[in-house]
């Protein structure tokens, strides 16, 4: 039985595994990253762990990088022995996977969500798109 | 003991103990086959290290006891009664043995022979015709351990632990700022002891990375055809086992380019007059939290032309460039890719590892490498390493109202710039540039670097070292420093190239750590601008000598003076101090001493510390504010300050920090105690040559309260390569006793040729018989004087300068 953690990101719903999520917390206390990617929008310690702090919504061209306006949560995820934080414009429940509320995602979905999911979670009839943590980052490591 | 042998009887101890019970399995079921293997096991590894380390007897035992129990594990014979009792009878007799050689570190006289002969016959299927008598031999607990083994990566573990209970205890530090709590003052303390612990825990002598290289250096004696000597020092010092890994095979590297690039072939060798036998000395030592080691050969030096050739067949420079470098830019050109000083490529060194690699190994480990190079006379790599991996001690600097941290040992000085401070900084072409003591630095704005937008002033600069040259970094702050647990930055962060790591502050902020040599190679690799040695004339390097430091004058900023020259710290009473004239005398112990660094409208109802300095009668007493610790520290300092009473600006701590010159202090307050002479070209130069930083620091106030303007150097070769430099004096005073080349040898040099041939050398001894006068008098010396004989020394000094005088008029 897997469970979701579903959130809300540059007008779509999405959700990540919630064995993937070490926590969720609001951005505080970022240190910028000079010259890094705009998407990196700071280092912040997280209980001794220094978190690179980064917003897949300018990453994947959904937004601009707006100066001094972080998202309002920040989702926490280890990835390749690194600690990321996904800023996210909201976080809603931990669903728990009902078989029947799965859907592969159209083949045709016009996104850019589209190469980070590959099935849908309906919940309450609204479509999340279970992204790939994994591959989010590794995609950003290649970018970087 | 023999380092090898203590390891060999820890872990036979510790076989031996594990081996008990499986002897009493093994006497019970002798067909038990993995009590037969332990058994089995010991025996094997005791005979295999015995032979290694040269035990006869031992190995002898335990060759005939291996012999037996294989044949038992090969199942060629069945254990009977005989057997199991002439093995327990070898393992006691083995344990005999060891516990013997861990009393005395020999093996004990004895003769097994008849054991062994029971051990063959049985292993040849005979009975033997008497047995061993059942516990024949002395049973003895083995000796209680004097260490024990731990596995690498259960002291790694502690040692993160530790490092981020350093971390949760500056936190709390931080937070309750007051610091008078006893509580926190004593998990500080506590938390200090157990990281020193942890940390040493880790250490090892760092003759662990250069064992190899004497039996390397005979071997390459052979395939070169030259004789060799490989001197080596400073085995004993030591450091974290990460480093020395890291250290292991750059300094095999090393050493075989040094016998087969460095040192020149015999013939070479003859024509050129020097010792047909080639020396490589590999020295370390502790300076402050980092080890140095040096690797010098007494070889050829480096080939500058070749050098050149080479950057301009790569590409690295323009055949302009190539003519004008200086020598320090050239000799980095050893550390590009791709370039090599060898004209042919032997089998010994063309192995395709450069030294590009070497270099790139020890920056992985935050650690740097320079090299200097004499034509004719040899070239002497420097390699600075931390301490320690884990925790790194760091500056704070703000930039634009961020922070960042920059490695300690990456920082060589810090100076001030902007309209208050002699410092400025200008533009040469489109490069910013810092004068730095009659030099020209580059420096990189770290707010421009970065992008950064703020109106704080740039207001320091860090004078970074590394490479071999000296760069300059411009920020607007600086703050503390702070032990940081390091934590590599992650893929998007590492991209920037700029970032050497992240940590957590005291005050739960993250914080980036700038990467000094990526930063260093925008401005310094490929730019024209010349870049300065580490060597500059007219900086004093002292070794790590104990260092008080202590505020005044309510500036924050910390001062210092050389323990050495404190003779001791007063608490001053108000009624004990009296206004006189301008200033102020205090009474200690009946005499009125001149009380120095109390402003005119001082408060007088309250107690000060002072710190008290005498000079034969003369004393005085320096009034601080507090006297906040006493460090080992690697001070360097520019002497050539204008200010008086004030040596220079040196980092001690990470702190940009003021020397107190002592002697300005005495000659201002006791106008009696010298003859200071105001002009300074008037003054006529001394240069005293010696290796002892507490002399250099004694004699350096002294001799410039007296009227002379003193430059003091630590070796030989620096006081030569004054003197090749066009630097010149009106006397030299030199040590005698000094390491490498002495002061006889300076002497000769000094009189063989060169401008200082008519310059009156004195020298300066600790023993002074008529022997060592003659012999001094031999080599080049003028005069002698006993070290410690000040009066007779400014004496002699001035006679020996009118002497000078009256020959030149």
């Amino acid at each position: 039985m897997t469970q979701y953690v579903t959130m809300a990101l540059a007008d779509q719903h999405l959700a990540v595994d919630v064995m993937a999520v070490e926590d969720v917390l609001r951005p505080a206390a970022l240190t910028p990253v000079p010259l890094a990617e705009d998407w990196v929008r700071g280092i912040t310690n997280v209980r001794g762990q220094v978190v690179t702090v980064v917003d897949p919504a300018i990453r994947l061209g959904l937004s601009e990088a707006a100066e001094d306006e972080l998202r309002a949560r920040c989702v926490v995820v280890r990835h390749d022995g690194d600690v990321y934080g996904l800023l996210v414009d909201d976080v809603g429940d931990v669903t728990t996977r009902d078989e029947d509320a799965i859907e592969s995602t159209p083949i045709a979905l016009g996104s850019a969500w589209a190469p980070y999911t590959s099935e849908i979670l309906r919940t309450d009839g609204i479509p999340h798109l279970i992204l790939d943590v994994a591959a989010l980052l590794g995609t950003t490591e290649g970018l970087a | 003991m023999d380092e090898l042998l203590q390891d060999f009887l820890e872990e036979t101890n510790e076989a031996l103990a594990a081996v008990d019970v499986e002897l009493v399995r093994f006497e019970r079921e002798p067909e038990n086959a993995d009590a037969l293997a332990h058994i089995f096991r010991l025996v094997h590894t005791v005979k295999g290290s015995c032979g290694f380390i040269g035990l006869p007897r031992l190995e002898a035992l335990a060759h005939a006891a291996e012999t037996l129990l294989d044949r038992l594990r090969e199942g060629a014979l069945k254990p009977t009664a005989a057997i199991v009792t002439e093995t327990l009878a070898a393992v006691d007799a083995i344990r005999v043995i060891t516990t013997a050689l861990a009393n005395d570190g020999s093996e004990p006289v004895g003769d097994d022979s008849a054991l062994i002969t029971r051990l063959e016959q049985l292993s040849d299927g005979q009975e033997p015709v008497s047995l061993s008598a059942p516990e024949s031999a002395d049973i003895q607990a083995a000796p209680e351990a004097g260490s024990v083994r731990v596995a690498v990566e259960l002291l790694d573990e502690l040692m993160s632990g530790v490092s981020e209970l350093v971390l949760t205890r500056n936190q709390i530090l931080n937070e309750r700022r007051a610091g008078t709590d006893t509580l926190h003052q004593r998990l500080s303390t506590q938390v200090g002891q157990l990281q020193d612990a942890v940390v040493r825990m880790r250490m090892q002598p760092i003759d662990g990375a250069w064992r190899m290289l004497p039996r390397l250096v005979r071997q390459l004696s052979v395939d070169l055809e030259k004789p060799l000597d490989l001197v080596m020092s400073g085995g004993e010092t030591e450091l974290d086992r990460q480093m020395l890994a890291a250290l292991r095979d750059p300094l095999a590297h090393m050493v075989r380019n040094a016998a087969d690039h460095g040192i020149e072939s015999q013939a070479e060798r003859a024509s050129a007059g020097k010792p047909a036998t080639g020396r490589i000395t590999l020295a370390a030592s502790q300076e402050g939290g980092h080890i140095i080691v040096t690797l010098s050969d007494d070889g050829c030096g480096l080939d500058l032309q070749s050098l050149r050739e080479k950057a301009v067949a790569t590409g690295v420079m323009s055949r302009r460039e190539a003519r004008t470098a200086s020598e320090t830019r050239l000799g980095q050109l050893v550390f590009a890719p791709g370039l090599t000083t060898a004209t042919e490529i032997t089998p010994v060194s063309g192995r395709g590892v450069g030294m590009d690699v070497v270099r790139a190994n020890l920056e992985s480990v935050g650690g740097s490498i320079d090299i200097s190079s004499q034509a004719g006379v040899g070239t002497t790599f420097t390699l600075r390493l931390p301490l320690t991996l884990a925790i790194m001690p760091a500056l704070l600097v703000g930039c634009a109202g961020q922070r960042f941290a920059v490695p300690q040992v990456a920082v060589a000085e810090l100076v001030s710039i902007g309209s208050e401070s002699q410092h400025e900084l200008e533009m040469l072409g489109d490069t910013l540039a810092l004068r730095l003591r009659e030099r020209t630095v580059p420096v990189l704005d770290l707010r421009q670097r970065f992008a950064l937008t703020g109106d704080d002033e740039a207001r320091h600069v860090l004078v970074m070292r590394g490479r071999g040259a000296k760069w300059g970094l411009v920020v607007d702050e600086v703050f503390d420093t702070e032990e940081l647990v390091v934590k590599p930055v992650s893929p998007a962060v590492a991209a920037t190239d700029v970032y050497a790591g992240q940590a957590v502050l005291g005050d739960g902020r993250s914080i980036l750590i700038l990467d000094a040599q990526a930063l260093g190679t925008d401005i310094v690799e490929f730019d024209a601008v010349a870049a300065i040695t580490d060597n500059d004339v007219g900086t004093m390097q002292t070794a790590t000598d104990p260092i008080m430091l202590f505020r005044a004058d309510g500036d924050p900023r910390p001062r210092a003076v050389p323990v050495n020259l404190v003779a001791r710290i007063e608490d001053i009473t108000p009624e004990r101090i009296e206004r006189a004239g301008d200033g102020f005398v205090v009474q200690l112990q009946g005499k009125l001493v001149p009380l120095i660094g109390l402003a005119r409208d001082a408060d007088l109802s309250r107690s000060t510390a002072a710190l008290l300095f005498v000079d034969g009668e003369a004393a005085i007493a320096l009034a601080v504010d507090a006297v906040n610790d006493i460090v080992e520290a690697d001070v360097r300092l520019d002497i050539g300050s204008d200010e008086e009473c004030r040596l220079g600006t040196a980092v001690i701590e990470g702190r940009a920090t003021e020397l107190i010159d002592v002697g300005a202090l005495f000659s201002r307050a006791v106008p009696g105690a010298s003859t200071m002479v105001t002009e300074a070209d008037s003054q006529p130069r001394l240069l005293v040559v010696d290796d002892s930083s507490f002399f250099r620091n004694m004699l350096t106030p002294l001799l410039s309260a007296a009227g002379y303007r003193v430059t003091a150097v630590p070796s030989v070769d620096e006081a030569l390569e004054l003197r090749n430099s066009g630097s010149r004096f009106d006397l030299i005073l030199s040590d005698i006793e000094m390491p490498e080349k002495t002061g006889l040898d300076f002497a000769r040099a000094v009189r063989e040729g060169g401008a200082w041939t008519a310059t009156p050398l004195v020298a300066l001894s600790s023993k002074a018989d008529e022997a060592d006068m003659d012999v001094g008098m031999a080599a080049g010396f003028d005069r002698y004087v006993a070290k410690f004989d000040r009066q007779r020394l400014l004496g002699l000094i001035d006679t020996s300068l009118r002497l000078r005088e009256g020959k030149a008029a």
